[in-house]
C-alpha cells in the first residue's frame, strides 16, 4: 500500500508519540506504582528500538503481534511500535483458558506472542502448536527477554509508513452468545476514539490519569493512547489494586480516573478513604454498569469531583454515549432515575434506536442502538455475513437494546440476541431478571427463550438459590407467584429451573448459550 | 460496504438531538434560535437547494455580512455535499466578478447590502440557477426557500476527501488563489480548535472574525459542534461587544489585538464585571506586553494566541493560557511568540532546500496535519509550490527557541537575497521603526546588476520630524550587520495599503521598479 501525497500530509496515530516527545521530552508519559517514571522521550526511544529490532527480525507491516500479559509499559510499547510499523496487535484476555487461547491464536495467526511469566504454564507448547509464531518472548522479569530484544534495536525515528487505513488491532469479542468474533480495528478508528475521548473526558494539559480498564480491552488501550496523544501522564499498574490507587489519590497525584462501579465501591471501603480532600481529583468516569444513587452520593461526598458514565460497544464501535457531570448532579438533586441512564450520544456519534427494518422507533419504545461515527471497526475477521449484518444501510448495530425518554435520555434494555418472541410479543429478559433478582432467595438468575410449537418461543428462567431450604418445585412456585404479581402474564416464565450455580465466562457474564444447551 | 463515517454536516443534527432547545444563535437584540430550529431550517433549505438543481459538487457563493442565515447556508451545503464559496465582502465589483468566474457557482446568496452588486453581475454570470438573499425582499428570499422545503435529513454520502469549501486567499503577494478545503480538513480544524482553544462544555462565545474568513467559520462551526450558543452580530462594534462581555452570559470571544485595544479604551470598560468570561482568543498579530497586561487586569480571563495559514493549512501553533501566565510572571519574551505547534501538527523550520535550519535560525514554517487543503483550484504549479514532499509551506518565516516557542520573522516572498546572503526585511524594519523620526517603514528588495538585489527602505516621517538618510544609516549600522543596512532610503508621504490595513509590499516593489526605470531613462 503506497502512501499518496494526501497520506504524506496526514499525521498517523503512530506519530502522536514522537510529536509529544518533541513537545514535552521530559514530561512523564508513564508513572509507576513505585513512583518512578518513563518520560515521553524515553518512551519514544524504547518504541523506536523495538520497531528496529522487530524489523531486523523480519516483522513489519500487517504482521500480527499477540500479547497475553498484565498491564505494563512494555505492553503499551508493543502497541506504539505496531502503530509505527503498520503491524497489528492482538490483545488476549488474560482470564481465558488454554483451549480458548488456542482458538484465537488459530484465527489470528500471529508471528509473535509476548507474555508475562505467570502465563507461561498456560502457554506451554504454544509455539509448536501454532507454527505461525516465530517470536515467543517474555515481557516481565529482570532481565526481561523483551528488554533484551530492545537492546538489539537502534533509537532512530523510523520513516512514516502507516496510514489511517492500516489495521492496528485485532481484538476478539467475549462472545457470550456465539463464537468469539475477531474485530478489525483500523488506525483511523483508534485516532477517532482518542480525539473523541479528549473532548468527552475533558483532557487538560496537567492531567495525571489512571485507567483501570486492562490494556487488553479497548477502553484500557485507548485511555493510554489518549495520554500519549494529548501529552498527559498515565499511571500504569499491572492490575487494579485499591490500596495503590487510593495511595496515589491521597498523595494528590491523580487528576482523573476511569473505574468500574465495583472498583469505586472497593476503594470507598478502604480504611481512611474519607480522611482526605482530594483537591487535585477532578473527574471519575466509569462504565460497564450503573452507579446507585447511594454510592454516587457517598463517592461525591468523599471525592468531591465530577462523575461521568461512559457507554459504548467499545471493541467494535468506540464510545457511543455519555452521561455527563451536570446530569450526575441533577440525579442527586431530585432525579435519581437518571443514574440508570447511559445519557446521550457522545461527540461525533450519530445514534438511532431502530426496529428490524431499520426504522426509528418512537420515544419510549425499545429499539436497537445503531450508530454511525468515525469510531467504527472495519468489520469481523473472515466473517462477511456477520459483518454485513452488523452494518446495515451504513449504520452499525451491536445488538444493544434501549429506549429513549421524552428528554432524550437513553436507557439500556438488554441484548437483542437475548430477546424472546412469544406469540408475536417481544419479551426482554432483563425485565424478568430484575424482578427475579428482587426476591431474597435468588442469588443468580438468567432468562432465556426456548423453541415452542405453539408460541414460537416460551420463557424459561434459571436461578441459583443457595439459601433456599425447600424443594426445587416449591422454589419455582414461589418465584412464579412473585413474577405474576409484578409482570404481565406473557412475561412470566413458563418454567423455572434451579441450578447450584449458573455457568459464566471468563469475564463473569452468565452464558445463556450454555443454559440453552442444558435446557434442551 | 460503505463505511459509516461522521460528516461535517452531521454536527448540527447531533447537537440538535443532544440539546434541541438550547440556543444555537443568540442575536444582538437578545433573540435566539435553538439547535432544533436551526437544524430544521437547514434541512428545509437543503431541500430547496436540491429542488433548484444545486446538489453534490455544485458551488454556492456567499457575499454577505455575518448572520445566522450565513451559517445555515454553509451547513446546508455540507449536508448535500455542495461546496460553499465565502467571498470577502469588502471587494470591488471587478474583484468579485473575477472570483465568481473562477468559482462558477450554481447559486449565489447575498445580504441586502450587496443586492445592487448582484443585480449588476447577473447578466455576466450565465450558469447561476439561484440568486438568493439572506435578508431583505429582493432576489429569492432565504425565508421562502426554507418555508418551501421539508425537514428531512438529506443523508447524502460525503467522504473525507470530498471538497466542502472553496476559499480565496487575500493575495497580498499575488492573485487570489482558490483553496480547496476537503471534509477531512474541516473536521480536523474544528476538532483541534476545540482542543487547543481550551473549550469547556456549556460555553457561550463570540467571534469577531467575519464568517467569510476561516477563523470566523471555524470558530462558529466548532461552537455548533460542541453544542453551545454563538453570539452573532453583523460586524464587530465596541459598544455591543462590551455590553455582552459585561452581561454575565458570554464566556469568551475571539478578537484581534486592535479590537481589544478599542474595547479597553471604551469609557464604559470599567463599569461592569467580567466574571463569566473564561478566555479571549486572539490572532493575526502578537499582543504588546502592555496591552496584554491591561487586558488581563481588566478582563481577568485566560488569553490564547492562535496562529496559522488557516485557509490552506488550518491551525498551526498556539500560545496557551498557561504560557501567557508564564509570560506575565517574568518571561515577557513569550508574548512575542506565536506559541508551539498545535495538536495533531508536525512542524519543521526549513531552508530553501527543505532541510531543517539549526535551532534559533530563521527558516520557513513547514507543517503536516489532517487540516491541510487539497490544493489550489486549477493551479497545479502553485499547489506544487505550497505542498512539497508531503509538507505544507505557506511562506511564513519563523525561528524556534530552545523550548520550541516560535517567533514570526516575515514572509518568504519578502526575503531579499543580496550577494548570496538571505536578508529578512522584518529585522531591518524592527531596527528602523525605533528611530524617532520614522512613523512607518517597509523594506523591499530592488534588482541590482552587481548584487542581484539590494535593500531599499521606504519610510514615512513621524509628525514634525525630518528624515536624514545618513542618520538612519548610522542608526542601522549600530544594530545590524553591514550587509543588512539599506542601500537607499525612499521617503514617501504614505504607504500603499490593502483593505485590512497591511502594507502592500508587492505594490511597493512595483512602484520601486518603475521609479528605478525612470531614474535610468531620465
Amino acid at each position: 500500500m503506497t502512501r499518496s501525497p494526501r497520506d504524506q500530509l496526514s499525521i498517523s496515530l503512530g506519530e502522536a508519540l514522537p510529536l509529544s516527545a518533541a513537545r514535552f521530552p521530559d514530561r512523564a508519559c508513564f508513572l509507576f506504582p513505585d513512583g518512578s517514571e518513563h518520560s515521553f522521550s524515553e518512551t519514544n526511544s524504547r518504541v523506536n528500538q523495538l520497531v528496529s529490532a522487530l524489523r531486523a527480525n523480519g516483522i513489519g507491516r500487517g504482521d500480527r503481534l499477540a500479547v497475553l500479559a498484565l498491564d505494563s509499559h512494555r505492553y503499551v510499547e508493543i502497541v506504539l511500535a505496531a502503530l509505527k510499523l503498520g503491524a497489528v496487535y492482538v490483545p488476549l484476555n488474560y482470564r481465558l483458558m488454554r483451549p480458548e487461547v488456542d482458538v484465537l491464536l488459530e484465527r489470528a495467526r500471529p508471528v509473535a506472542l509476548f507474555y508475562d511469566d505467570r502465563y507461561a504454564p498456560l502457554l506451554a507448547g504454544v509455539a509448536e502448536q501454532h507454527p505461525s509464531i516465530r517470536m515467543f518472548l517474555r515481557l516481565d522479569g529482570t532481565p526481561s527477554e523483551f528488554d533484551a530484544l530492545l537492546e538489539t534495536g537502534t533509537d532512530v525515528e523510523p520513516p512514516v509508513v502507516a496510514t489511517d487505513r492500516d489495521l492496528i488491532g485485532l481484538a476478539f469479542t467475549s462472545g457470550t452468545t456465539g463464537l468469539p468474533k475477531g474485530v478489525l480495528q483500523s488506525q483511523r478508528m483508534m485516532k477517532a476514539i482518542v480525539n473523541a475521548q479528549i473532548i468527552d473526558y475533558f483532557a487538560q494539559p496537567d492531567d495525571v490519569r489512571y485507567c483501570a480498564a486492562p490494556t487488553f480491552h479497548i477502553s484500557g488501550v485507548c485511555g493510554l493512547l489518549m495520554g500519549v496523544s494529548y501529552g498527559f501522564t498515565s499511571l500504569l499498574l499491572p492490575q487494579f489494586d485499591p490500596t495503590t490507587v487510593l495511595g496515589f489519590l491521597k498523595e494528590d497525584r491523580v487528576t482523573a480516573a476511569f473505574l468500574v462501579p465495583t472498583m469505586i465501591s472497593t476503594v470507598l471501603q478502604q480504611p481512611g478513604v474519607a480522611d482526605h480532600d482530594y483537591e487535585r481529583l477532578r473527574l471519575i468516569y466509569y462504565g460497564a454498569s450503573p452507579m446507585s444513587p447511594t454510592m454516587l452520593r457517598r463517592a461525591m461526598g468523599v471525592f468531591g469531583c465530577d462523575f461521568l458514565n461512559a457507554f459504548g460497544a467499545g471493541t467494535e464501535a468506540g464510545l457511543q454515549a455519555t452521561l455527563p457531570p451536570a446530569d450526575h448532579r441533577r440525579a442527586l438533586d431530585g432525579h435519581p432515575d437518571l443514574l440508570g441512564s447511559i445519557g446521550k450520544a457522545s461527540f461525533g456519534v450519530a445514534l438511532r434506536l431502530v426496529d428490524d427494518d431499520m426504522n426509528d422507533v418512537p420515544d419510549g419504545e425499545v429499539g436497537e442502538i445503531a450508530t454511525r461515527s468515525d469510531q467504527l471497526m472495519d468489520g469481523y475477521l473472515d466473517m462477511p455475513e456477520e459483518t454485513d449484518r452488523a452494518f446495515t444501510s451504513g449504520w452499525f448495530r451491536a445488538g444493544d437494546l434501549a429506549y429513549r425518554d421524552k428528554n432524550g435520555y437513553l436507557y439500556l434494555h438488554g441484548r437483542k440476541k437475548d430477546m424472546i418472541i412469544r406469540g408475536g410479543e417481544n419479551v426482554y429478559p432483563v425485565e424478568i431478571e430484575s424482578v427475579l433478582a428482587e426476591h431474597p432467595a435468588v442469588a443468580q438468575c438468567s432468562v432465556i427463550g426456548m423453541p415452542d410449537e405453539h408460541w414460537g418461543e416460551v420463557v424459561r428462567a434459571f436461578v441459583s438459590a443457595p439459601g433456599w431450604t425447600g424443594t426445587d418445585e416449591e422454589l419455582a412456585a414461589e418465584l412464579t407467584a412473585h413474577c405474576t404479581s409484578r409482570l404481565a402474564r406473557y412475561k412470566v416464565p413458563a418454567k423455572i429451573h434451579r441450578l447450584d450455580v449458573l455457568p459464566t465466562n471468563a469475564s463473569g457474564k452468565i452464558l445463556k448459550r450454555e443454559l440453552r444447551r442444558r435446557a434442551e | 460496504m460503505a463505511r459509516p463515517m461522521t460528516r461535517a454536516g452531521d454536527f448540527l443534527l447531533l447537537s440538535a438531538q443532544r440539546a434541541p432547545d438550547r440556543a444555537c444563535f443568540v442575536f444582538g437584540d437578545g433573540s435566539r434560535r435553538t439547535f432544533a430550529e436551526t437544524n430544521s431550517r437547514v434541512n428545509r433549505l437543503a431541500a430547496s437547494l436540491r429542488a433548484a438543481g444545486v446538489g453534490k459538487g455544485h458551488r454556492v457563493a456567499i457575499l454577505a455580512t455575518d448572520s445566522g442565515e450565513y451559517v445555515e447556508v454553509m451547513i446546508a451545503c455540507m449536508k448535500v455535499g455542495a461546496i460553499y464559496v465565502p467571498l470577502n465582502n469588502r471587494l470591488t465589483d471587478p474583484e468579485v466578478l473575477t472570483l465568481l468566474r473562477r468559482a462558477a457557482p450554481s447559486a449565489i446568496f447575498v445580504s441586502s447590502r450587496y443586492v445592487p452588486l448582484a443585480e449588476r453581475l447577473k447578466s455576466r454570470l450565465d450558469d447561476v440557477v439561484l440568486w438568493g438573499s439572506l435578508d431583505g425582499p429582493d432576489l429569492a428570499r432565504i425565508t421562502d426557500l426554507i418555508d418551501a422545503g421539508t425537514d428531512v435529513e438529506p443523508d447524502v454520502p460525503v467522504s473525507d476527501d470530498d471538497v466542502l469549501g472553496l476559499a480565496f486567499t487575500s493575495g497580498t503577494t499575488g492573485l487570489p488563489k482558490g483553496v480547496l478545503q476537503p471534509q477531512r480538513m474541516i473536521k480536523s480544524l474544528f476538532t483541534t480548535m476545540s482542543i487547543d482553544y481550551e473549550i469547556v462544555p456549556d460555553e457561550f462565545r463570540y467571534t469577531a472574525s467575519p464568517i467569510f474568513h476561516i477563523a470566523g467559520q471555524g470558530m462558529l462551526l466548532m461552537h455548533i459542534m460542541r453544542s453551545f450558543p454563538s453570539l452573532i452580530l453583523p460586524q464587530f462594534g465596541e459598544e455591543p461587544v462590551l455590553r455582552w462581555m459585561q452581561s454575565g452570559e458570554l464566556t469568551g470571544a475571539f478578537l484581534v489585538p486592535t479590537m481589544i485595544s478599542r474595547l479597553l479604551d471604551h469609557p464604559d470598560v470599567g463599569n461592569g464585571s467580567y466574571d463569566a468570561v473564561r478566555s479571549i482568543i486572539y490572532g493575526g498579530a502578537p499582543m504588546s506586553p502592555r496591552l496584554l497586561r491591561r487586558a488581563m487586569n481588566v478582563f481577568g480571563c485566560g488569553f490564547i494566541n492562535a496562529f496559522g495559514a488557516a485557509t490552506e493549512g488550518g491551525l498551526q501553533s498556539v500560545l496557551s493560557s498557561a504560557e501567557h501566565r508564564r509570560a506575565l510572571a517574568g518571561e515577557e519574551h513569550l508574548l512575542g511568540s506565536i506559541g508551539r505547534p498545535s495538536y495533531g501538527v508536525e512542524m519543521r523550520i526549513v531552508d530553501a532546500a527543505g532541510r531543517d535550519v539549526p535551532r534559533g535560525e530563521i527558516g520557513e514554517i513547514a507543517t503536516r496535519s489532517d487540516a491541510v487543503m487539497s490544493g489550489y483550484l486549477e493551479m497545479p504549479e502553485e499547489t506544487a509550490a505550497a505542498i512539497r514532499d508531503g509538507w505544507f509551506h505557506a511562506g511564513d518565516l519563523a525561528r524556534m527557541d530552545p523550548e520550541g516557542f516560535l517567533f514570526l520573522e516575515g514572509r518568504s516572498k519578502d526575503m531579499i537575497i543580496r550577494g548570496g546572503e538571505n536578508i529578512y526585511p522584518v529585522e531591518i524594519e524592527t531596527v528602523l521603526s525605533r528611530h524617532p523620526s520614522i512613523a512607518h517603514v517597509a523594506v523591499v528588495g530592488r534588482a541590482d546588476p552587481h548584487w542581484g538585489e539590494v535593500v531599499v527602505a521606504y519610510v514615512t516621517a513621524a509628525p514634525d520630524a525630518t528624515i536624514d538618510a545618513d542618520e538612519l544609516r548610522t542608526h542601522c549600522r549600530a544594530g545590524l550587520a553591514a550587509y543588512k543596512v539599506p542601500s537607499a532610503f525612499e521617503i514617501v508621504d504614505a504607504m500603499p495599503l490593502n483593505a485590512s490595513g497591511k502594507i502592500l509590499k508587492r505594490e511597493l516593489r512595483l512602484q520601486d521598479a518603475a521609479r528605478t526605470d525612470q531614474a535610468v531613462t531620465s
